[in-house]
């Protein structure tokens, strides 16, 4: 069953040079304990895209569609309720938890916070949650930890601070936007490994942010490769890697070194040319001018997600066929 | 390897081939902070041969980058000598330095903040021609577009500012001004991490370009193991301060002795579903202690998964060992026996 249903999405971002097309048309599901990776590179609209859904987009940004979530659409409700929904339901993680936490205050004190928010509980049992919470994304010696400020905590651990944070109060869906692109890869192990045990024991849906293929392959069900502000394939782990259709999906997996690829003398690929900002949404692939195989057809209409031969859905004209590997 | 010592004082330069490009000996650095001593570098010996790419690989904190700026002399070493091309650049005056500084050069991760954003293009790249007197001024703008070109830039883009780029065209920007004065060396601190993964690709393809076709020595520091095994020809791995082992890139990618080295090549996720589920998982524990005081004996033994008593109280050396195949490994672990063997990793842990 689908937890949260993001139907059409649109976020358009007035700037002093015009506005910007953040997201044009981005549409997916995510169901209980799935964990759906959205990819693509800088400027793709990937983040804005998630934090439009609750409220949290750019200033002035005008978001239209429909964000379904226990039957209503979170895009029209009031900020009151929104903030309600935030956090007791849906939560957030960020890349840099310094910024998110207060640096004046222990950190076990800013999970209670929270808790004091969306839960009626006595002082000495929010104390008690955090100790439990804290042992929950492996914070060693959790009691001691809680009355440490963020300066005195490394990466990794105020990540987990701002996990144990995010799922305080048992939400259904967690948002986690790049929450290791900041980290060595150690912790990004040890932080991978946290959210899919807290998927595990908890059954919540996770929506991951990230530019890192090795990220997805760890840890993704699904996942949607965005560009210029679009879905342009969307499907299962294994189909993409194996047999990802569209042109740019394969450009961005033939840009990572992958190991034994020097002893083969292989050479990267990178993507010529840059991602296009978009002012208005375009009835043409974005995507063509950097394609190789763009004609005619790709350059009048949009293509719609469809099925593709190998199992993902694509918005392309011409997908590829083979799979990927022995390129 | 013929020891340089001798060469110092002469301070010639480019011998005979078998004087390294750069060779570090028992380096330090350390940074006095209120809260006590910061020892970021702290003893390092890594020899860099001529025209080859030496990959420098640790995590945050291990003083790769301080290793990086000791190297092109751009901070002063507390004890310990860089000796570049037979020359020891840690021990020359202000006016020497200006001048040998032409061989050897550095590129940083942000060429947005490293590069002057009220020059242009063609200022930038002529500005290190004109310090180290190489071209004439009427010959200035031909080489700028012969150096622009060697970068993948068209000649017109000289014109504009730095601003009006993107990133990847700002870090050839960089790799142009770096590379103007035909250094015989080059740093480049993390140069493809602030990029996105397409334009990633094409700058290392194109450092790996420059390099084979310019024949420089380089020292290539990243966190990105992939980029690591796809450029470097030997890798060497640093822990807090400390170099734990060298080798060839196969070698160490394939058969790490050092138990950090295989713990780190085993956190960085392949972008392969089936390999990425299916391998051994090592997770890490703890955090990494402080370069403030670093522990005694080992200085990986908190975290290792198979320390020993010995490891707790005397610090390993780096030791060489020839692999099978004739290539040579450095590691400093004292549980590494002559043939490259050590006990497993994971035998006692609970895969995670």
């Amino acid at each position: 069953m689908n937890v949260l249903d993001v139907r059409d999405l649109s976020v358009e971002i007035p700037t002093e040079t015009g506005h910007v097309l953040a997201v044009d048309g981005l549409s997916y599901s995510v169901g209980e304990s799935e964990i759906l990776a959205i990819v693509g590179e800088s400027g793709c609209g990937k983040s804005v895209g998630v934090l439009s859904l609750l409220g949290l987009g750019p200033e002035h940004a005008r978001v239209t569609g429909e964000v379904n979530y226990a039957g209503q659409n979170l895009l029209t409700r009031k900020p009151d309720a929104l903030r309600r929904v935030r956090g007791q339901d849906i939560a957030y993680i960020f890349q840099d938890p310094m910024t998110a936490l207060n640096p004046l205050m222990p950190v076990g004190k800013q999970v209670e916070e929270v808790l004091a928010q969306h839960a009626s509980m006595s002082r000495a049992e929010r104390r008690a949650r955090v100790v439990e919470l804290f042992e929950l994304v492996g914070i060693p010696a959790a009691a001691e930890r809680a009355r440490a400020y963020p300066h005195q905590l490394s990466g990794g651990m105020r990540q987990r601070v701002m996990i144990s944070m995010a799922i305080a109060c048992g939400p259904r869906v967690l948002i986690a936007d790049e929450p290791t692109t900041a980290l060595d890869v150690t912790v990004q192990a040890a932080i991978l490994e946290i959210l899919k045990d807290l998927r595990d024991k908890l059954g919540m849906a996770i929506v991951l942010i990230t530019h890192d293929m090795g990220v997805v392959a760890d840890i993704a069900d699904r996942v949607v490769v965005m560009y210029a502000g679009r879905a342009i394939e969307e499907g299962g782990i294994e189909q993409v890697f194996r047999r990802p259709a569209h042109p740019y999906t394969r450009g961005l997996l033939s840009a990572v070194p992958v190991p034994g690829q020097r002893a083969a003398r292989a050479r990267l690929r990178g993507i010529p040319g840059t991602v296009p900002v978009i002012a208005e949404s375009v009835d043409a692939c974005t995507f063509a001018d950097r394609c190789g195989r763009a004609d005619e057809a790709c350059r009048s209409g949009r293509p719609p997600l469809a099925e593709a031969a190998g199992g993902t859905r694509v918005a392309c004209r011409h997908p590829e066929t083979k799979e990927s590997n022995g390129e | 390897m013929s020891e340089p010592n001798t060469a110092v004082a002469g301070g010639t330069g480019n011998g005979s081939a078998d004087v390294p490009a750069l060779h570090l000996k028992n380096l330090v650095k350390h940074y006095a902070t209120r809260r006590g001593t910061v020892r970021s570098v702290d003893g390092v010996d890594l020899t860099i041969r001529k025209g080859e790419i030496l990959g420098l690989v640790g995590e945050s904190g291990s003083g790769k980058s301080t290793l990086g700026k000791l190297a092109v002399a751009l901070a002063e070493p507390t004890s310990g000598s860089v000796v570049i091309d037979g020359t020891d650049v840690s021990r020359l005056s202000g006016r020497e330095l200006r001048r040998r500084r032409k061989s050897f050069n550095i590129v940083f991760q942000d060429p947005g903040s490293s590069l002057n954003p009220r020059m242009t293009v063609g200022e930038a790249v002529a500005e290190p021609l004109r310090i180290h007197r190489i071209v004439e001024r009427r010959g200035e703008a031909r080489k700028v577009a012969e150096i622009l070109d060697t970068v993948g830039l068209r000649p017109e883009i000289a014109d504009r500012y730095v601003h009006m780029l993107s990133g990847g065209q700002r870090q050839r920007v960089s790799l142009a001004r770096a590379l103007a004065p035909e250094p015989t060396l080059l740093v480049a601190d993390e140069p493809t991490s602030a990029l996105d993964v397409s334009v990633q690709a094409s700058v290392l393809n194109l450092i790996a370009d420059l390099q084979h076709d310019l024949g420089f020595a380089c020292l290539f520091i990243s966190h990105d193991l992939a980029a690591v095994e796809y450029l470097a020809d030997r890798v060497a791995v640093m822990y807090l301060g400390r170099v734990v082992e060298v080798a060839d890139a196969e070698s160490l990618f394939t058969r790490p002795l050092h138990p950090y080295s295989e713990i780190l090549l085993k956190a960085a996720p392949l972008p392969d579903p089936d390999a990425q589920r299916t391998r051994e998982r090592i997770v890490l524990g703890g955090d990494l202690p402080s370069p403030l005081n670093p522990p005694a004996g080992c200085r990986f033994h908190p975290r290792c998964p198979i320390a020993v008593d010995r490891c707790r109280t005397e610090e390993p050396e780096l030791r060489e060992i020839v692999r099978p195949g004739g290539a040579t490994s450095s590691f400093a672990c004292h549980l590494v026996d002559d043939q490259g063997v050590r006990p497993p990793l994971i035998a006692d842990m609970p895969s995670g």
